[in-house]
Formats: C-alpha cells, structure tokens, sequence
C-alpha cells in the first residue's frame, strides 16, 4: 500500500496517524504540504527517520522545490519523484491510501 | 491500468492542480481514466463564472481543456454542486434560479457514479482530502 | 470490491462529515461491502446526545443510525484516537469496535480501496 499524505505534519494529526498505521513494506509519499515533513530539525523528520528501513519514502520533487526546501537537506532515504513516477508508485502498490 | 480520480478540494487549494498533474501523466504513461469525480469543494470547478488576473493560472479552465481534449467522463456530485451554487441549465430550470454557470464537459449526477467508477478500476486515488 | 471509508478530520459540526457519510451509504445502497474506520477527529461524530439542531445543522445521528439499515456493519473507531479525547466506547452511538495501530494496518490491508474523507 502506498500512503499519500498532503498535510503539514505541524498542523494535522494527519501525519501522526498515517505513521502509526504504516505496515513494513508500505510506501509514504509526501506531496503538496506534506513535503513540509522534510524540514531539518523537526519531530517530523526525526519520525520519517525511524521508520523501519522497509518502509520506502518519497517526495513529489516540485513539491519540494516550490516550497523553497533546500534539496541539500533531503535526507537520502527519500527518493524524489516526478508524475510519472507517482503514476508508477501506484500501479506497483497495490492500493493507494491518501491522508 | 484503468484509474479511478477523485478530487475534494476546491480550485483555490493545491490540490486542484496536483490532481490535474496527476491525470495527465496517468494518460501519458498509457493507463486510461474510467471516471474523474468531483466531491465536496471541487465541484467550484464546474463553474464557469471564476474570473482570475491575467497573471494566475485558471485551473478550472486547464481542467475543461483537459477534460475535454481527452473525451473524460468528469461527473460533479450533483448535491455537494446545489449545495454550492453550482448548477447547469436544468437544474437551474428545476430549482428556479436566476442563472446557470456549469455545463459541458461537466456532468451532475449522484455519488453512485463515484462507487461505479471505484468498482470498476484498478486503482482509486483520491485528492484532496 | 470491498472499500474502507476512513472517516478522519472532521468534527460532526463541519458539513463535510455528512458528506463522508453520504458515501457509504451510496456505497452500501450499490451491495458494495463497505466498512467504516473513525480516525482522529473523525472518533467526535459517534458522540451520544448531538443537539445538532441547536446550531441550525442537520443532526448526524439519523445518517449514522441509517448505517446498520444499509448492512454497514463492520464498524471500527481508533482507540487510540478515543484516548486522545478523553473518551471511552460506552460514550459512542454506535457498537464501534476499537482497534489499536497494527489492527488498523491489517484492517487497510483487508481492504481491496480505502478513501479518507
């Protein structure tokens, strides 16, 4: 299953509840505001970290860029991805769960 | 694959302009769309009175012109659009308002068409939420 | 193809939680076999004795109420959620089971589509 979040992990319950819900082998992606979990020195981030490592993490690129997060800080677990590749993500999980 | 799209989120949120991204690339990585459905404050979409500064993107306008381009099956939940003002000329007729803003390529009908679309695809995505 | 609807952000007050609602129903009224999770604020819908009437909205409890009539059974609601409110089962309308993170896991897994409203 691939998670989908959008929300600001600050300000929702959103991103706190898809993580305890996340399964091993499951895939987060972070788009739209949810890209705002990336922000170094965060809770947030901190969390993403501890995942376990089967746990695959990305994060819509333009998302990313447009929201002035410097790519240096992207921690390297996280892929980031274009549309097509989102496009991809869903066909290869079986289901898609947006938060 | 045969996708199923949902957006809930109105014109004004970003994700009215994720969703589009994302249906475009559905089509140009080959898969096909069974049915766009639009819930909640999404159906603003179907109207066609927004007005927007000639330096912002209509998003309502590129997802006409997506729509359309394509030959999409794009239904609008008819009660969440009544709710919200949106109506086409039969509804404005039925319910006695002044005017009609919607028409083609939207169509209003009821959530049922959102199950069918979920049914009958292999993958459902949802934006918006 | 069975579907979860997730029913997480919002409080009985915001319209949007009669129209998470709405869906299952239409759901349920097409024979598709729909289950129901209530997550985070979502959990607040379930609360007995809504006077929702006093603030001129619609009262969820007849759509919730509606929901048995429609063969929604498979009703589960976050226990975690709950806690975080201070709120037990006893306090809900409706016989929602609780479930804790990894049963919520296997419950998305179970599922062949789940929507969050």
């Amino acid at each position: 299953m691939l998670h989908i979040l959008r929300h600001t992990p600050q300000d929702t319950s959103r991103f706190a509840s898809s993580l305890r819900v996340m399964g091993p082998k499951q895939g987060l992606l972070l788009i739209e505001d949810g890209v705002y979990a990336l922000l170094p020195r965060t809770t947030a981030l901190s969390a993403l970290q501890l995942l376990p490592a089967s746990v695959r993490l990305y994060a819509l690129e333009t998302d990313v860029i447009a929201r002035g997060l410097a790519m240096d800080d992207v921690p390297k677990r996280v892929t980031l991805v274009d549309y097509p590749t989102f496009v991809q993500l869903c066909t290869q999980y079986d289901k898609v769960l947006s938060w | 694959m045969k996708f199923a799209i949902a957006l809930l989120a109105g014109p004004q949120d970003p994700a009215a302009r994720s969703a589009l991204n994302f249906a475009q690339a559905v089509l140009d990585g080959g898969h096909q769309i069974n049915r766009l459905f639009f819930y909640r404050d999404a159906v603003h979409l179907a109207s066609n009175l927004a007005v927007y500064p000639q330096d912002e993107s209509d998003v309502a306008n590129d997802w006409r012109d997506f729509i359309t381009a394509n030959k999409l099956d794009a239904v609008v939940c008819i009660a969440a659009a009544l709710r919200r003002g949106v109506l086409n000329e039969a509804e404005a007729y039925r319910w006695e308002r002044p005017g009609a803003n919607s028409g083609k390529p939207w169509e209003l009908s009821g959530l049922g068409q959102w199950v069918d679309a979920m049914q009958t695809a292999d993958r459902a995505v949802t934006f918006g939420t | 193809m069975s579907s979860l609807l997730v029913i997480s952000r919002h409080p009985p007050a915001a319209p949007a939680a009669r129209e998470a609602l709405d869906l299952a129903l239409a759901a349920a009224a097409f024979g598709v076999p729909v289950g129901m999770l209530f997550l985070d604020a979502g959990v607040l819908q379930l609360l007995k004795g809504q006077e929702a009437a006093l603030i001129k909205q619609k009262s969820l409890t007849a759509n919730l109420q509606a929901l048995s009539m429609f063969d929604v059974e498979d009703l589960f609601v976050c226990q975690h959620s709950l806690s975080e409110r201070g709120l037990t089962p006893n306090q809900l309308l409706l016989p929602a089971k609780p479930v804790e993170g990894s049963e919520i896991a296997s419950l998305l897994e179970h599922y062949d589509q789940v929507v969050t409203l």
